[in-house]
């Protein structure tokens, strides 16, 4: 469960969200679209007290965002980032996301600065889903990455998000996320997150660049 | 996995080379700059001293503030604090890693000068001045590698601080301590007066070790008052 209650956020003199009242489910996909500087990035970093706000968040654990700000170090190899997770989390749990993202297709040697795009999503996947979090906030997370590796992702996050119950928040630009992966649909502006009834309804809105 | 990191990384490398650029300097700026045509071991150790106190800020610094600042470039900060480190834990670990890696350096060439000239009875004094030195300045280049995203400017703000320190303790007697290990300073002097007469009261190895804790003290309080600054030095 993720809830904001009265939130405000404000970057500078610039005002992004203005009193924000909203619940994001668990077990289904909340995707959040809104045009380019609107404050998505933001939002999401002040999940995770990373900027200040106002009002209150309640989220059923500690939230992790998975961004192009959170890697994982590019000097260790496949094995070594592995083998911690299987230290430090639950080891079969570890081993159950390695195989559903399908990481045992990679030599355990391998660099993880030496992997595709694709694959250093997925390890991004197996490193901060490993401690079990409640609530994902998932940053343009399919950006640039190639077909297979996308629809992979696509797959694996449909049936982690039902199976896991979690909430999970896609902040995307991308319309093949919300084509590929059903749920609820968002869209950011005037100072406001709204809820839109259906996918159809925020493709268009997105092509309008704006309601 | 800090180990494995810096293994695949090779840091050990460019310590190793750090340190065998110190102990060649130490060989060659004597020949060369006081037509020394023959350099005993003692003047070879207070020559190897003399580059890693007065050198030592701009060669080990680069090392120790590329190795450290990875971690803002590639934007693993946020990965760190997921599986629970502190900014204190993090830099902790990382510049423990630099500095076992140009200690393990700094006790194999000064192995390799005693053997060279066939006298290990100063091996270990002469390893804990360098050490000492070394420990000092690779804690204060981890401040900056920590308060400053920008390597360049961390660089630089090093060599400005060290700079500042010999100008500091120049002006007046009272603030010696700025520049405890420089040239200029009693513990240099009187380490070379130890190397000449053999005289153990000039040896002040714990008043250094004291000195260095008082340092990675200050070290800590700013790790700890300026937290924030690694989570936003790590995602902007």
């Amino acid at each position: 469960m993720l809830e904001f209650i009265g939130y405000s956020l404000k970057i500078g003199n610039k005002e992004l969200i203005k009193n924000l009242n909203i619940k994001f489910r668990d077990s289904v996909i909340s995707h959040l679209g809104g045009s380019n500087g609107v404050g998505k990035s933001c939002f999401a970093k002040s999940c995770i007290n990373i900027l200040d706000y106002e009002g209150e968040i309640k989220a059923s654990s500690e939230p992790v965002v998975i961004g192009s700000y959170s890697n994982v170090p590019s000097d260790l190899r496949l094995n070594n980032l592995y083998v911690f997770l299987k230290s430090k989390y639950e080891n079969k749990y570890v081993e159950w996301l390695f195989f559903m993202l399908g990481l045992d297709t990679i030599p355990k040697s391998f660099r993880i600065k030496n992997m595709s795009d694709g694959q250093k999503q997925k390890m991004k996947l197996l490193t901060f889903l490993a401690s079990k979090p409640r609530v994902i906030i998932l940053d343009e997370f399919t950006n640039a990455i190639d077909k297979k590796s996308t629809l992979d992702i696509y797959d694996f996050l449909i049936k982690y998000v039902e199976q896991e119950g979690v909430t999970c928040v896609n902040i995307s630009h991308n319309l093949s996320d919300i084509e590929h992966m059903s749920g609820r649909y968002y869209y950011m502006e005037e100072k406001t997150i709204k809820e839109v009834d259906s996918k159809e309804e925020i493709i268009k809105t997105y092509i309008r660049g704006g309601r | 996995m800090e180990l494995q990191r810096h293994i695949n990384s090779r840091n050990y490398i460019f310590c190793f080379l750090t340190v065998i650029a110190c102990f060649a300097f130490g060989y060659i700026l004597p020949i060369s700059l006081d037509h020394i045509q023959y350099l005993t071991l003692y003047d070879y150790f207070k020559s190897v001293y003399t580059v890693i106190t007065q050198f030592g800020p701009m060669i080990f610094s680069i090392v120790a503030i590329c190795v450290l600042n990875i971690d803002y470039k590639e934007k693993n900060i946020l990965f760190y604090r997921n599986i629970g480190y502190s900014p204190l834990r993090h830099f902790l670990l990382r510049s423990l890693y630099i500095w076992l890696f140009f200690s393990l350096s700094l006790l194999a060439m000064n192995g390799v000068a005693c053997m060279v000239f066939g006298d290990f009875s100063q091996f270990i004094t002469m390893f804990l001045y360098y050490e000492n030195a070394l420990i000092y300045e690779v804690l204060v280049a981890s401040i900056f590698a920590y308060l400053f995203k920008n390597i360049l400017l961390a660089f630089c703000l090093n060599l400005v601080v060290w700079i500042g320190q010999i100008m500091i303790a120049a002006a007046s007697e009272l603030f010696w301590f700025f520049a405890y290990y420089d040239a200029s300073s009693k513990l240099y002097y009187d380490l070379e007066k130890f190397l000449d007469t053999g005289n153990t009261s000039m040896l002040h190895v714990l008043p250094s070790v004291g000195y260095n804790l008082c340092v990675f003290l200050i070290f800590i309080i700013i790790l700890i008052l300026c937290r924030r600054r690694w989570i936003k030095n790590g995602i902007y």
